[in-house]
């Protein structure tokens, strides 16, 4: 099995790397690159835990090939405040304690931004549509929707 | 980390096909998507030793264009793509539809249509609007290019009549023109399930049912047209009485394709009520609600 060479963004940071092409992108994330905050829950598609940005879509990065993120801009959790600064999501879920034990909340918080690039005024209907896509075994989802709800409001004003 | 494999990223159409002419000394998998394959590699059902043919940067296969009043589809646009193309939510609003209900946003931002043709899954969601255009497919090889009718490349339950060496490259629809629509999916719970029927309708009507067709995915193996209830209902006025006829006639095809089974007494009657909605959806001139779906 031969490394594959690939060059990506990462959290607006690129990378040289090579990898095997077992590696899921989730494995890069977090094994060569040491970005913990994207989890592995099923492994199969089905949780969402593993929810990154790839070039603005919402993907499971535990399907994605790491050869196939090549040339492409990923964005996972830890891109998504800049350095202290929280982003307004991340205030938001605090705000309304949209977690419990956190397990889901990066996959949450990617799966909401995407949203809100594509609909930056996003009806409930809208958010319950595009996270459905990630499971919470904890929370409720009503925390989750709202905190959305409001970060979108947020945004809006500045 | 999935269990090893041998990684190959042709980056033309060409050279896929090449790498893919010698399959008989080196057994080779396609990848687009990845959300059905990577499971299977996942699971270790691959041979040891298996290359992986990622076909996912080839722009080639990322198409859309009409062709003589049809619409042609690359294999490689995602149920992302399609549910939310204009020309396919004019051209074929079903498969919009059909498609904006696949897995989760994650899912359908990756998975595209050809791997759900080739994957041929009997809950495939693209297989019943796709029947009602009468889709064609082509099969590419290195040596050789043929397009048959999409119902007879779906051979049974995740087998699909690829050829070794062969590539899907275009799916092909026929119009549908001055058609409404009507389209019901029923699954488990309410939102993000695999569907355990389909029932996709279109309806020609002026005073009396021009034509009808009808789609059924998921109650069989491979979906099918419930062709005996499309020809009752040409010619026939859209009564109440007429199409419940029909509906029971297009859940008796079911149950000729499948057999009397365990749930046959729950497949029946819902499969029934399922395209009786669907005919009456179509009837009140609906597209079948594609618009503005993701
Ligand atoms: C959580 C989850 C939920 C899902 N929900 C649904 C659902 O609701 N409805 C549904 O229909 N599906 C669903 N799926 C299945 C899957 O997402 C779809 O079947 C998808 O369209 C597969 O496309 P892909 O590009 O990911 O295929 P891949 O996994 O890349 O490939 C699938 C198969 O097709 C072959 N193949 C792919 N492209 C070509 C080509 N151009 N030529 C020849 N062979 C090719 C591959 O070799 C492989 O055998 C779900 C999957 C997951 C993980
Ligand atoms: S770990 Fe990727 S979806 Fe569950
Ligand atoms: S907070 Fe525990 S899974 Fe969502």
């Amino acid at each position: 099995m031969e490394k594959v060479k690939i060059k990506l963004t990462v959290n607006a940071r690129e990378y040289e790397l090579e990898v095997y092409p077992n590696q899921r992108l989730l494995d890069v994330l977090r094994e060569n690159l040491h970005l913990t905050g994207t989890k592995e829950g099923c492994g199969i598609g089905e949780c969402g835990a593993c929810t990154v940005l790839i070039n603005g879509d919402a993907v499971n990065s535990c399907l994605v090939l790491a050869p196939q993120a090549d040339g492409k801009e990923v964005v996972t959790v830890e891109g998504l405040g800049q350095g202290e600064n929280l982003h307004p999501l991340q205030e938001a879920f605090i705000k309304h304690f949209a977690f419990q034990c956190g397990f889901c909340t990066p996959g949450m918080l990617m799966a909401a931004k995407a949203l809100l690039l594509k609909i930056p005024d996003p009806t409930e209907e809208d958010i319950r549509k595009w996270l459905s896509g990630v499971l919470c075994r904890c929370t409720g989802y009503q925390q989750i929707i709202d905190a959305v709800k409001e970060a979108a409001e947020e945004m809006k004003k500045c | 980390m999935l269990p090893p494999f041998n990684y190959f990223r042709p980056v033309t159409l060409n050279e896929a096909l090449s790498f893919l002419a010698n399959e008989a000394s080196r057994p080779a998998f396609i990848l687009a998507g990845g959300t059905d394959l990577i499971l299977k590699m996942r699971s270790g059902r691959l041979p040891q030793d298996s290359f992986i043919v990622d076909i996912s940067f080839l722009e080639e296969l990322r198409y859309l264009r009409t062709a003589k009043g049809n619409l042609e589809i690359g294999p490689l646009l995602s149920h992302g793509q399609i549910s939310t193309s204009r020309e396919i939510l004019d051209f074929a609003p079903l498969l919009a539809r059909a498609c904006s209900e696949v897995g989760t946003p994650q899912v359908r931002a990756r998975g595209t249509i050809g791997g759900n043709i080739v994957h041929a899954s009997p809950a495939a969601d693209s297989i019943p609007p796709l029947l009602l255009h009468d889709a064609r497919v082509t099969l590419i090889s290195l040596r050789s290019e043929r397009t048959v009718p999409l119902i007879s490349f779906l051979k049974d339950a995740y087998k699909s009549d690829l050829h070794e060496g062969e590539l899907l490259w275009k799916i092909t629809l026929s119009p549908l023109q001055g058609f409404s629509f009507g389209y019901q999916r029923l699954i488990p719970r309410q939102a993000v399930g695999i569907a355990r029927l389909i029932v996709c309708v279109a309806l020609k009507t002026k005073g009396q049912i021009e034509e009808a067709r009808i789609a059924i995915g998921s109650a069989t193996p491979v979906a099918f047209r419930a062709r005996k209830a499309e020809a009752f209902l040409k010619g026939k006025e859209a009564s109440p009485d007429n199409l419940d006829f029909a509906a029971s006639l297009a859940s008796e095809e079911m149950i000729e394709i499948s057999g009397e089974r365990w749930s046959t007494p729950y497949k029946r009657p819902v499969l029934q009520a399922l395209a009786k909605r669907a005919l009456l959806e179509a009837l009140s001139g609906s597209r079948g609600n594609g618009e503005g779906e993701n």
